[in-house]
């Protein structure tokens, strides 16, 4: 029981030095003067959050394309984990274990060598600077992450229901639809949700894939990071994880509605 | 007939994925051993890697990431599972507490940065609570973190979010083992440290092991965080590839590639090391229920 | 060593599962913790090692309080249902672990080891990994590093009910041969009727928490203290009366009872009834054959029904009355349902 006191410690710490920083952001991008050595703001005022809502970057139209862009990446990444997913825990094959490595792959693989090496590609295909583009290699980060939820759902859910239904007198795809999918909900939406972050998040993938033409916030906040305007670059930093939480909330309120809902069935 | 070939049909997406990493990396390594067509190089050779290895900057950047790469994963493996076992030990395995360390997972590296800049800048938090608490004078006593040549900046970035990934990552593996083996070896006489330390750590090495790999290559081949909160000079190897890459002169190209070439033997031969390593353990466990 | 519990409360979340429980167990005891699934018995047992903090009430072991001392300083060894044994180590290593937490010495912990592991008749696994034994053998090395660990108090966790049913015999008898050779106190916690009655020296029977008796096998069956207790070894007929001037009368029935007047319900089981002779009749509902015997299904002229074994095949087919009559030794006697309380 001593030993607790110690970790009791160490998370009251560690929520702490997350939930600091957080806090510092928020007072800096309403901080008007903010000097040495003061350990808060001297003045405040708006001029970030009018420059935010008003100012040249647009932020509502880029708000939108962002999560938009960012919500295929999802939906995609979870459409191939579902099906990739299905083929290795629902049938047998030769060269099953090759699947796994496979999805193992992107990780191994750097983002910055994998964008450098893809760019003459991109350009061959007439993907370079497109938002298609964008979407493909974001894609390719967030499979591993999307296959291993759902290998881990569809495995955990198998194919019992289908048959039921299918021994019933469905068909194969409404025995799915009404048979696993209900089950399937909560890694989906999980996928889903994971793959919009490892999308909305990235940086470089985009620089190098949409060629500065192709605008998301996350590339958006780099460059008035290294201005120097403290800030402005504060309050995007604001507007990012913001509206990252929001988008991610919502999908945790949709994870929990739907497994309180399944569990009453 | 038609279920022989679902699953074919099933792994297409995922093999069209497969076949888009394999096209890139085998750009990467025909044009670092230079053969772009297009600007008139066809003859293949190991030329372009003799040249970087000769060369200052490149040496020092490769230098530069695997120290980052190495400390980064290290330490946030190590502090990643005491966090986890402090939230399987107070049982804090779900709620508030998660989700406030899940935050760290959803801030990309910029923001991170930026965070960094705030807290541990000359100017930035910890230096003005240190002069609050008179323990410094004038900022320039605070000790530069940020922008040095040991990246200890970056490491502590790549830290804050990267030991909460691992304290997630294995969190359910490890109070898996804990609350069954672990309870158990405690049962049997083990005070929590040596039970710990004598069969839940053993048996959460290849988990923790995955973590430290995911890691390490994302240190080693990472761009934003030593961008920004790096040094001017050594700079980190992507860092550096990309400064190549986008020379104006097309002839550096495969002397760019060249060094994502060399990155990526690094990571992959990390994951090999992981392999060989996860063979020889399971050998020695035989299987966990 | 001896075990008391006293008034013990344990919570899980917001449920409490021990709203107060109270228990003895005498040195060098054989008790079971008899009861369905959810009545608390494996709680009581994390709690008794704890393993479970309580919220209430005392436990001392040997007269020393330990309600709150930690885990690996009790030697209350647990003998789990999912076994756990080490997988990363050898069977040999995996016995020699609680030796190793004493600070034995590596020969000497080895050499005890084996011998515990001879002991269960395990001595030729030593140098095998736990993934390679059955279920069954698995189980013996955990005796044998329970064992090892010189427990004061040892536990069992409904160790057999994941074993075969030919393993289970043989299982049950290695632990009352281990039981009677190194004389522990010993806690056995199981919902098989047959196990806690043949193995135990005492039952306790539990039922949503509580105890509701702690008596020698023989008594738990024919004299139980609740009916909950009484339905749980099945077949019961309850055959109701009234109790008038210490006689209980019910029909044709007049017995002799030192219980004060009342309605009570009288306990019959199945193996008093005696077909052949006798003032009954009862009638034949029907026959099941289950190998060793057959189940005949009787019915009674006040309407009950009882099932009793017979051995072999007998000669009666549905419809047929015969003669037959109810031993009585010792009456057993509820009060009537709606008087009863708790």
């Amino acid at each position: 029981m001593k030993g607790n006191f110690l970790f009791k410690f160490l998370l009251a710490l560690v929520l702490l030095l997350i939930l600091v920083p957080a806090g510092q952001i928020l007072l800096w991008s309403v901080a008007e003067r903010w000097p040495w050595p003061g350990l808060l703001p001297e003045s405040y005022s708006l001029r970030t959050v009018k420059e935010l809502l008003f100012g040249s970057a647009k932020l509502p139209g880029l708000l939108g394309s962002s999560i938009t862009l960012a919500l295929t990446v999802g939906v995609l990444g979870t459409v191939v984990g579902l099906l990739t997913a299905r083929a290795t825990q629902l049938y047998d094959f030769p060269g099953k274990e090759l699947v796994s490595f496979g999805a193992f792959l992107p990780l191994l693989v750097p983002g910055t060598v994998f964008a450098m090496g893809i760019q003459i590609t991109l350009i061959r295909l007439g993907l370079s600077d497109t938002v298609a583009g964008v979407v493909l290699v974001h894609l390719i980060a967030a499979i591993p992450y999307c296959i291993t939820i759902l290998t881990d759902v569809t495995r955990a859910v198998g194919s019992s229901l289908e048959q039921q239904a299918m021994v019933l007198g469905a068909s194969p795809l409404r025995a799915f639809l009404h048979g696993s999918l209900p089950s399937l909900m909560p890694g989906i939406l999980s996928s889903v949700s994971m793959g919009f972050i490892l999308s909305y998040s990235q940086y470089f993938t985009t620089l190098m894939a949409g060629g500065g033409r192709v605008k998301t916030l996350a590339l958006v906040l780099v460059p008035y990071i290294q201005s120097g305007d403290r800030a402005l670059a504060s309050i995007y930093c604001v507007a990012f994880v913001g509206s990252a939480l929001l988008v991610f909330f919502l999908f945790e309120g949709i994870l929990h509605t739907v497994s309180e809902r399944s569990r009453g069935k | 007939m038609k279920r022989k070939w679902t699953p074919f049909f099933l792994l297409l997406p995922f093999l069209g994925i497969i076949g888009v990493i394999l096209v890139s990396v085998g750009n990467v390594l025909v044009q670092s051993l230079g053969y772009i067509p297009a600007f008139g190089l066809t003859r293949l050779t190991l030329d372009y890697y003799r040249q970087i290895f000769a060369r200052e900057d490149f040496v020092s950047a490769l230098q530069v990431s695997l120290r980052l790469a190495l400390w980064s994963a290290s330490l946030a493996c190590v502090l990643g599972v005491i966090i986890a076992t402090a939230l399987v030990r107070l049982k804090k395995a779900g709620g508030g507490v998660l989700s406030v360390i899940r935050l760290p997972i959803l801030t990309p590296h910029a923001v991170v940065a930026v965070f960094m800049v705030q807290l541990l800048g000359q100017t930035g938090l910890l230096a003005r609570v240190c002069y609050s608490l008179g323990w410094i004078q004038d900022f320039s006593q605070f000790p530069q973190l940020l922008y040095t040549a040991g990246q200890e900046g970056t490491i502590l970035a790549y830290l804050w979010k990267e030991a909460p990934f691992v304290a997630y990552f294995v969190l359910a593996f490890l109070s898996g083992i804990s609350d069954t083996l672990g309870q158990a070896a405690e049962n049997l006489g083990a005070s929590p440290l040596r039970a710990f330390f004598l069969v839940t750590l053993p048996l959460s090495l290849p988990v923790i092991g995955k973590a430290f790999l995911i890691l390490f290559i994302f240190a080693f081949g990472g761009y934003e965080l030593p961008l920004l909160l790096g040094s001017t000079l050594p700079k980190a190897l992507p860092v550096q590839a990309y400064l190549s890459y986008m020379e104006p002169n097309l002839r550096a190209r495969p002397a760019a590639m060249a060094m994502n070439g060399v990155i990526l033997a690094l990571s992959l031969g990390m994951a090999l090391a992981y392999w060989a390593a996860m063979h020889a353990l399971a050998k020695k466990v035989g299987g966990i229920r | 060593m001896k075990l008391e519990i006293e008034n013990l409360k344990v919570s899980y979340d917001a449920d409490v599962v021990l709203p107060g429980l109270s228990l003895t167990v005498q040195e060098g005891e054989f008790l079971s913790l008899l009861g369905p699934s959810g009545c608390g018995k494996s709680t009581l047992l994390k709690a008794i090692a704890g393993i479970l903090p309580p919220s209430g009430g005392c436990i001392r072991l040997g007269g020393v309080d330990i309600t709150w001392q930690s885990v690996h300083k009790r030697g209350t060894v647990v003998v789990f249902q999912d076994v756990r044994l080490f997988p990363h180590m050898t069977v040999l290593d995996n016995v020699a672990f609680p030796l190793k937490m004493q600070g034995v010495d590596k020969k000497s912990r080895r050499l005890a080891a084996a011998a515990y592991l001879d002991r269960v008749q395990m001595g030729g696994f030593s140098h095998r990994l736990p993934g390679e034994l059955s279920g069954g053998q698995q189980q013996r090395v955990a005796l044998a590093r329970a064992l090892a660990a010189k427990p004061r108090l040892l536990l069992l966790d409904e160790p057999f009910s994941a074993l075969d049913e030919n393993l289970r015999e043989d299982m049950r008898t290695l632990v009352t041969q281990l039981h009677r050779e190194y004389a522990m106190t010993t806690i056995l916690v199981t919902h098989d009727r047959e196990e806690a009655l043949s193995m135990s020296g005492r039952v306790a029977m539990m039922f949503g928490g509580r105890i509701h008796q702690v008596d020698t096998p023989q008594r738990v069956y024919h004299q139980p203290a609740t009916r909950q207790t009484a339905d749980y070894f099945g077949d019961c007929i309850y055959l109701p009366g009234r109790v008038e001037a210490g006689v209980f009368r019910s029909g044709s029935l007049a017995l002799e009872v030192p219980v004060s007047d009342g309605d009570f319900d009288l306990l019959l089981r199945p193996d008093q009834l005696e077909i052949g002779t006798g003032p009954c009749s009862f009638r034949v509902e029907g026959c099941s054959f289950r190998g060793r015997d057959t189940l005949v299904t009787f019915r009674d002229e006040q309407g009950n029904l009882w099932k009793k074994p017979f051995p072999g095949t007998p000669a009666w087919a549905p419809g047929q009355t015969l003669p037959g009559f109810i031993r009585v030794s010792c009456p057993v006697l509820f009060p009537r349902l709606s008087q009863e309380k708790d």
